[in-house]
C-alpha cells in the first residue's frame, strides 16, 4: 500500500490491544515504590488493599458485565453484508463444479457462459444484478 | 507461529500469551484490510483495537470447524463495514458522498507516500460498490483464493468471479481515462 503508518505504530499497538482487551500482559507496575520508606510502603499497601477490598466487587461485576455485553454484542451482531451487498443469487449449484471458470483474466463472455449454465435467464443478465 | 499453534497455546490454558501472538500475526494484515475502507489511519486505529478486542471477547466460542484466518477476517470485514454504515446513518448521506469523502482523505492523508497512479487506483476503487470494492481489495491487494473470501464474506465463488470482474474492468477503465 501506497502509506505509511506513524513511526512505532505497530511496536505499540500490541499493548494497547492487550489492554482494551483486558489484558494485564503488557501492564507495567510502577518502580517508584521501591524507594519509598518502608514504612510509607506499608501504609500505600495497606490502603491500596482496603481499596481493593472495597471496590473488588464493584470492578469485578463490572469487568464481567462488560465483557458479557461484548460477547452479547459479538454474538448478536449481524453481519451487514446482506445489506451493503445485496446477494440475490442463490447456491447455484455444487462448489466442486465451480472449477471450470478460469481464475484470472475472465471475459464478459465468460462471465455470461457461467450464468447461463447456472440458469440465470438470458434477460437477467445485465450488470447490476450481480453487483 | 501458525494459527493451529495458536489455537494449541489458547487451548493449553495460555490464552493471554495466545492471543498476544495472534495480535502479533495479525495486526498489519488487518490494519491494511481496514485502512482500506476507511483511508484514515486514526479511524483505522480505532477499528484495529476494537476488531481484536472482538476477538479476544469471542475467542471462547470460536469453533474450529473455520478456520481463524477467515473467522478473524470476517471480524474485521464487520468493522469496517459497520464503520461505514454508521457513517452513512450519522451523517444521513449516500454511499456516494461517502465515496467523495473518501477521495478528499486519499488526497490529504499525511502518511500517503505513493505516486499519481496509486492515487488514482485507490479513487478508482472508492468509486466501486461496496460488495466489488471488498472483493477487489481482498484478491487483487491481498491475494486471496475465492474460496477464501467466499468463507469471509458468505458469497458464493461464482458471485465473487463476477464481481470482481466487474471491478477490474470498471477500474481499468477508470484509469484509462486518466492515464
Amino acid at each position: 500500500m501506497p502509506f505509511s503508518v506513524p513511526d512505532g505504530y505497530f511496536d505499540g499497538l500490541q499493548c494497547r490491544i492487550m489492554a482494551k482487551a483486558g489484558s494485564t500482559a503488557c501492564g507495567h507496575r510502577s518502580e517508584r515504590g521501591r524507594n519509598l520508606p518502608h514504612r510509607l510502603l506499608q501504609t500505600v499497601t495497606a490502603a491500596a488493599m482496603l481499596s481493593a477490598v472495597v471496590a473488588g466487587s464493584l470492578s469485578i461485576s463490572s469487568t464481567s458485565r462488560e465483557r458479557i455485553r461484548q460477547e452479547e454484542q459479538m454474538l448478536n451482531d449481524a453481519f451487514f453484508y446482506t445489506e451493503l451487498m445485496p446477494n440475490d443469487m442463490d447456491i447455484l449449484y455444487e462448489e466442486s463444479n465451480y472449477g471450470y471458470v478460469a481464475d484470472s483474466d475472465l471475459s464478459e463472455e465468460d462471465i455470461i457462459d457461467y450464468l447461463i449454465y447456472s440458469g440465470i435467464p438470458v434477460e437477467e443478465l445485465n450488470e447490476s444484478d450481480y453487483e | 507461529m501458525s494459527d493451529r499453534e495458536i489455537m494449541q497455546l489458547y487451548h493449553s490454558g495460555a490464552k493471554e500469551k495466545a492471543f498476544g501472538m495472534l495480535v502479533l500475526s495479525y495486526r498489519e494484515r488487518l490494519y491494511w484490510h481496514i485502512r482500506r475502507f476507511t483511508c484514515s489511519h486514526d479511524d483505522t486505529d480505532d477499528l484495529l483495537q476494537d476488531t481484536f478486542a472482538k476477538i479476544w471477547a469471542a475467542l471462547p466460542s470460536f469453533r474450529e470447524d473455520a478456520q481463524l484466518f477467515t473467522w478473524i477476517y470476517r471480524i474485521a470485514t464487520n468493522e469496517a463495514l459497520n464503520f461505514l454504515r454508521r457513517k452513512k446513518i450519522r451523517a444521513m448521506v449516500s454511499f456516494e458522498d461517502i465515496r467523495i469523502e473518501m477521495e478528499r482523505r486519499i488526497d490529504s492523508d499525511p502518511y500517503f507516500n505513493g505516486d499519481a497512479i496509486q492515487r488514482q487506483l485507490l479513487k478508482a476503487i472508492q468509486k466501486l460498490p461496496p460488495k466489488q470494492r471488498l472483493v477487489f481489495n481482498l484478491r487483487y491487494f491481498e491475494e486471496m483464493k475465492y474460496e477464501q473470501i467466499a468463507e469471509i464474506t458468505g458469497i458464493t465463488v461464482g458471485s465473487l468471479k463476477a464481481s470482481y470482474h466487474h471491478a477490474y474492468n470498471k477500474i481499468k477503465a477508470e484509469l484509462e481515462k486518466n492515464f
